[in-house]
């Protein structure tokens, strides 16, 4: 089955247009196991589950997501006009096979979600999919962190319906030898002077592979819009494959887009200070990679969360 | 609220003039295995290029369109002809060149310009060169320069057909198959090792007959530690019908050699330019494409450098204008296949009047290409609120000992440098085409002097619409 596709399409013969994935069922309905608080109704949701935030809400809903081969988890999240939501959504797995996590966030006027997204599943393969819209003035702060996992399919597509609606998206990522992870990201600009920042960091060890593909798509009417994308990726190893497609669609004169990426090793002044100061080359890597990471989880404001990660990323 | 100028369809009159082509040779239109063995005996061709043709054909029919691109539904390959050949043979002196066919040149400036600045020159028309020259004293260098069908059955048969079509097979897209099977004109140039040609050689090919289609095909060798300056140009009048343009072009770059390939496109606006371009570049060679896009109704045009030896470099600098009417996806590919080759790419695009822009692009690092380094920068700029730009970059990253940059941005002309200009007494079109010039600099500073003013004759011609 094909996923992750680009709105836009490019040559066949470079493969990126989509993901290729064994065809699956995913008919095993798998809730979450959740901490909910008070503040937030939660609710059955078809095969799902549903959580509506309506006022301003400190503390975390916690989802934790063990996913099995075929699971299939449905999450709905509704935050009403005004209110503050404060997601972290922790995705693993103790089997093999494809899970699909399914999550939908809407955000009302003047509304925030701050939406933190874990996904480290180890011999499972992952199929992620977020799809939200913002309303006038919303801001959505997306938080990802996608780290050992066999593969890992993450599909984000977020309308910025409303005026001045927001997207900050921050990833950080690394993949083992090994490993693939394949990224789509769709931003579809509607509202006037809407703005998105996707910023995305990782780090690929040889033998891995990773696709990024970043669309931003500034519809006509989204006048005084801006949208920009960033990926920076560090390789450490002789041979990976790094695919990334930065790609801006613009329908409309009034607007900005920007995008751009590096790729590459170590500096190699860098390499050499630390080496000078008695770090090892193996260490250096790691404290590199750890670094990139680390950038986004300072972003968590959960130490629950942060902590976790911390420990696993030093492991 | 912001206040529009409105600038009015541009008078395009020294671009779209024509001249009757009764007494011409053409094949029927349609595209099918006798038409394609009439243009074949029409040429006389050798027997392996008669198999070609055929073998092409076959892969045109079996091979589906490419999908990423802007529609050619209104291109029916039924109503194109493939082969039209003027009243007359190649000539090396204007003079005799029949005197309608002469005024279309000289009123395109080929004459003067060879004259003046040039090294030699090549005059297509239709499907048929009917001009080909080149100085003596770069001539007694051993440079040379021809039409492919006189090197087909020269002394240099044997080079052509170990290069021919060897860059860009005829698997390679459903036009290239096209190209291969209806080919027609163009020039082969061979420079000799260590042999520099300081001053540029120029192909204009000019389509002028309604629902033709033009193929020449150019292919040029640089020998080890050569150079060469080559450029292209290009136009036809308008007509109501679809013409076709699926030309290529194959350059290899030797050991150490250098080739800068300049090309002002300005297609009429019924024209569907399918063109293809393609290097191969050897250790230590260089590859410059300098690309100005102006015409066309739809192009798909990515001159591809394929940078095979130890540090191959590859340049590309392009400027694609795409206004009323126009749907251009246009942009490059490299493959970098050799260790410590390095890329840049710096391109500029501008919509206008509702026209289409599309940067497309593809850097490929293969696992051989350790201390490879690349750099890609696009600027969009979007002139109005009816036009489209959108840029669809890949790269394919296989070696970790590389350094990889990407760059792009999609913006507006700033109000307040319009506002500067119009109260240094500009008027809005003149600030806005000073402004379009300056923006497409990257270009016209990379071409010959006489050449650069026409690229800015053509923006200027395209936001204000005169010349002057």
């Amino acid at each position: 089955m094909k996923i992750n596709q680009m709105p836009a399409i490019t040559w066949g013969r470079l493969e990126v247009n989509e993901a290729v994935i064994d065809d699956m069922e995913f008919d095993k309905v798998l809730l979450p196991s959740e901490t909910v608080p008070a503040a937030v109704k939660a609710e059955d949701n078809g095969d799902g589950r549903k959580y509506h935030f309506s006022d301003e809400n400190k503390d975390a809903l916690r989802l934790d997501i063990a996913i099995e081969n075929d699971s299939n988890t449905n999450i709905s999240i509704e935050v009403e006009g005004g209110a503050y939501a404060f997601v972290i959504e922790d995705i693993t797995s103790a089997s093999t096979g494809t899970g699909l996590v399914e999550t939908s966030y809407s955000v009302g006027a003047k509304a925030s979600l701050k939406f933190v997204q874990i996904v480290r599943t180890s011999d499972a393969v992952a199929v992620n999919r977020i799809n939200g819209n913002a309303a006038e003035d919303a801001d959505v702060s997306l938080i990802q962190i996608f780290v050992d996992s066999k593969a890992n399919y993450t599909d984000v597509r977020t309308v910025l319906e409303g005026d001045r609606a927001n997207l900050t998206c921050d990833t950080g990522y690394i993949v083992d030898s090994g490993n693939l992870l394949d990224m789509n990201y769709v931003i579809t600009h509607k509202g006037k002077a809407s703005e998105c920042l996707l910023s995305i960091d990782g780090v690929l060890y040889d033998g891995s592979s990773k696709t990024f593909r970043g669309t931003i798509d500034l519809k006509h009417g989204c006048a005084e819009a801006k949208g920009t994308e960033n990926e920076n990726v560090l390789l450490i190893g002789d041979t990976m494959i790094n695919k990334t497609i930065p790609v801006i669609l613009c329908d409309e004169e009034d607007v900005e887009g920007n995008h751009g990426a590096t790729i590459g090793k170590l500096d190699e002044d860098l390499v050499f200070y630390l080496e000078s100061r008695g770090i090892d080359r193996e260490n250096i890597d790691r404290i590199m990679a750890a670094a990139r990471i680390n950038r986004v989880a300072s972003l968590i404001g959960d130490e629950e969360t942060a902590a976790k990660l911390t420990k696993y990323i030093q492991e | 609220m912001k206040e529009k100028t409105h600038v009015d369809d541009i008078n395009r009159s020294i671009y779209d003039f024509r001249f009757d082509e009764d007494d011409f040779y053409k094949v029927d239109s349609g595209l099918t295995p006798e038409i394609v063995m009439q243009i074949s005996e029409e040429k006389g061709d050798p027997e392996w290029m008669k198999e070609f043709r055929l073998k092409s054909l076959e892969i045109f029919n079996r091979i589906p369109m490419t999908k990423a691109g802007p529609s050619i539904e209104g291109l029916n390959m039924d109503n194109i002809v493939t082969y039209v050949r003027p009243n007359t043979k190649m000539h090396a002196d204007w003079d005799e060149v029949p005197e309608e066919i002469k005024e279309t040149f000289e009123r395109l400036g080929i004459p003067q310009a060879e004259r003046e600045s040039l090294a030699g020159v090549g005059a297509q028309y239709d499907s048929e060169l009917v001009y080909h020259n080149i100085r003596e004293d770069v001539a007694a260098q051993g440079v040379i320069y021809t039409d492919i069908e006189s090197a087909l059955h020269g002394p240099y048969a044997d080079m052509i057909r170990e290069h021919f079509m060897k860059l860009i097979p005829p698997t390679d897209h459903k036009f290239a198959a096209l190209h291969g099977a209806v080919w027609s004109g163009g020039s082969f140039v061979y420079v000799p090792k260590g042999v520099s040609v300081e001053i540029p050689l120029q192909s204009y090919f000019r389509l002028n007959a309604p629902g033709a289609g033009q193929f020449e095909h150019t292919l040029i060798i640089v020998d080890e530690g050569a150079y060469l300056h080559f450029i292209e140009g290009c136009s036809a009048p308008k007509y109501n019908i679809a013409n076709l343009h699926a030309g290529a072009v194959e350059l290899f770059v030797g050991k150490n050699a250098k080739i800068r390939y300049s090309t002002i496109e300005n297609w009429s606006k019924n024209m569907y330019n399918l063109n293809t371009k393609r290097a191969i570049v050897e250790e230590g060679g260089t590859i410059e494409w300098v690309s100005g896009s102006f015409g066309s109704h739809v192009s798909y045009l990515y001159p591809m450098s394929i940078l095979n030896g130890k540090g191959a470099k590859s340049e590309f600098t392009g400027v694609t204008f795409a206004g009323k009417d126009q749907d251009l996806d246009t942009g490059c590919k490299v493959l970098m296949n050799a260790p410590d080759t390095t890329s840049y790419v710096n391109t500029r695009s501008i919509s206008k009047d509702g026209g289409i822009n599309t940067f497309r692009s593809s850097v490929v690092v293969t696992e051989k290409a350790k201390g490879a380094k690349s750099a890609v920068s696009c600027q969009s700029l979007m002139v109005d609120n009816i036009s489209r730009s959108d840029t669809i970059p890949v790269m394919d990253i296989r070696c970790a000992d590389c350094d990889i940059g990407h760059e792009a941005t999609i913006g507006r002309i700033s109000d307040d440098t319009v506002f500067y200009l119009m109260s240094r007494g500009l008027s809005e079109e003149e600030a806005k085409a000073l402004i379009v010039s300056g923006f497409a600099d990257n270009v016209s500073k990379e071409l010959p002097l006489e050449y650069a003013v026409e690229m800015n004759n053509l923006i200027r011609l395209e936001m204000v619409g005169v010349i002057g």
